[in-house]
């Protein structure tokens, strides 16, 4: 087990198209474990969707990757850097590399739709005014929400509030996006419509991306390839078809509640 | 079987219900220095949210303006209906209006003000930050790289160290009105209140009571800021953190208020 926690020397040793790496990560929070030494890897403009049940731990490993939480043991790097041991000074410069998508959208609720999606754009672009404006219509538009500037989140829907989020999230056009949960509590139609646009991002902008889901037909329609996590473990790691003939009874009884198609090759 | 067995997580003993609330009390106390440690930092630097903090400035002051004036009036009527009634009894009329002023300048305006505030701006602001923080909010702010200390606490507590000393300014004067037209209908003249008032107020406790309502201004913001940064688990967690400061912030004024009174009078 690798109980090493200054990883500097380790970062370099992380092969050049490797954008995330995680190591032995154990997170503990009071007597409760929700990590259990967790390695991992996400490869550039690759998408990575973590799924499990809840409260697995999914959540906890993606904020680990932002320097939300801090493991107790173990390493995570993201391009290169050490999130584990920077001082949170030092993560905001990367924090502006990454997007991330909460859960429940996180929208600041005293602030228009407009004014969320320019709130990264005013505090780390040098855009003027009307550039700014320019670049916060693109954004809605690219998740189809023009014109929604004025609203104010309480008054959308939660589909809505995830794409504004989603909008947020690339508004500093960022190389790395953390998706958590993009389509929980949706209905099957908005949640397609969210999933469209995950994958239309990677296409069109070539980001790359993890994605935490308990959403089976998400997670074989968005990953190249998948993790299950359980219990703070990782179950088992690769492309969909190997993950669909996983041996692993625990994986293949989570995999038995899926209504997707995908034919193992 | 046992009381204890018979309520699961009952205390053992009276001293470890004291115990649990000592370390409590003590790790709140180091998280709100902390914090206040890191908003020093940034008002050192000069980095001050300025639109923020005219949105504080408004929400703390202009909108506390009317309890206060209300406080402060009826504190003013009080005190010099009670000292007229029985400084008239044994003829030291010549004493009351000093006393109404000293007594407003020095105690009744600052920590009536405080308390009022504790009640009205604390519960506020750990409410709105508490809720921030439940919905992840304040998780959103950090992976947009920006300090929630810088963008939430600094404004407040900038907004309420200015905020506090005008608005006990204005129930200072108003309880001085007040008290005068009580003090007056009750038998003293105009001309020996004004003159009491002359004698016996000085600048210094003018003074002394503004420096007080600057230190409780930080303490109501400090406390609101600190509750609801720590605020967990939804609507019942934000409630708790709302009573918690309300609590807090008036056992620290009180507290703050004897040893200001021991160090200024």
């Amino acid at each position: 087990m690798n109980t090493e926690t200054t990883s500097t020397p380790a970062a370099h040793q992380i092969a050049a198209d490797v954008v995330v790496s995680v190591r032995d990560v154990w997170k503990s929070f009071g007597t409760r474990t929700a990590l259990a030494g967790v390695s991992l890897t996400v490869r550039h403009s690759e998408t990575l969707v973590v799924m499990g049940p809840s409260g697995c731990g999914k959540s906890v490993l993606l904020k680990h990757l932002v320097g939300l939480y801090r493991p107790d043991r173990g390493e995570v790097v993201v391009f290169g850097r050490p999130v584990h041991a920077l001082p949170e000074a030092d993560l905001d410069a990367l924090r502006i590399r990454i997007g991330v998508v909460f859960q429940s959208a996180a929208l600041f609720d005293s602030m228009s739709v407009g004014d969320n999606v320019a709130f990264p754009l005013r505090r780390h672009s040098p855009l003027d005014r009307e550039a700014l404006a320019r670049r916060v219509h693109e954004l809605l538009a690219l998740v189809e929400l023009e014109g929604t500037e004025r609203v104010m989140p309480s008054a959308l829907s939660g589909g809505m509030r995830k794409r504004v989020g989603i909008a947020r999230a690339l508004a500093l056009r960022p190389s790395l996006v953390l998706y958590d949960e993009p389509t929980s509590g949706l209905d099957p139609l908005t949640a397609r419509t969210v999933d469209d646009l995950i994958l239309r991002l990677r296409a069109d902008l070539g980001v790359t991306s993890v994605v935490v889901t308990h959403d089976l037909d998400s997670a074989f329609r968005l990953g190249d390839r998948i993790a299950v996590m359980d219990s703070g473990r990782l179950e088992t790691a690769g492309t969909p078809a190997e993950v669909l003939v996983a041996p692993d009874p625990l994986v293949q009884r989570f995999l038995s509640t899926r209504t997707v198609a995908v034919t193992p090759s | 079987m046992s009381d204890r067995q018979a309520l699961p997580g009952f205390p053992a003993s009276i001293l470890e219900a004291v115990g649990i609330r000592i370390i409590r009390g003590l790790t709140e106390t180091g998280r709100t220095a902390l914090m206040m440690i890191s908003a020093v930092r940034w008002i050192a630097r000069g980095r001050l949210e300025g639109a923020e903090f005219v949105v504080q400035l408004n929400r703390i002051g202009v909108d506390s303006l009317y309890i206060v004036l209300v406080t402060g009036a009826f504190t003013g009527l009080v005190l010099a209906y009670q000292t007229a009634r029985q400084f008239l009894d044994f003829g030291a009329q010549t004493f009351v209006g000093g006393l109404v002023g000293v007594t407003m300048a020095r105690e009744a305006g600052p920590v009536f003000t405080a308390l009022t505030a504790a009640g009205w701006v604390s519960a506020g602001i750990a409410a709105e930050i508490g809720t921030m923080a439940v919905t992840e909010q304040i998780d959103a702010l950090r992976v947009l790289a920006t300090d929630p200390v810088r963008y939430l606490v600094v404004p407040r507590l900038a907004a309420a160290a200015v905020a506090l000393p005008v608005l006990t300014i204005f129930a200072t004067v108003v309880g001085g009105i007040g008290g005068y037209a009580v003090a007056t209908a009750a038998g003293i003249s105009s001309g020996t209140f004004i003159i009491s008032l002359q004698r016996y107020l000085y600048a210094y406790d003018l003074w002394a009571g503004l420096v007080k309502a600057f230190c409780f201004g930080v303490i109501i913001a400090a406390v609101g800021c600190s509750r609801g940064l720590e605020a967990t688990g939804g609507a019942d967690g934000v409630g708790r953190a709302t009573r918690g400061a309300v609590v807090t912030a008036i056992l620290w004024i009180l507290v703050a208020n004897f040893f200001l009174d021991l160090i200024f009078f």
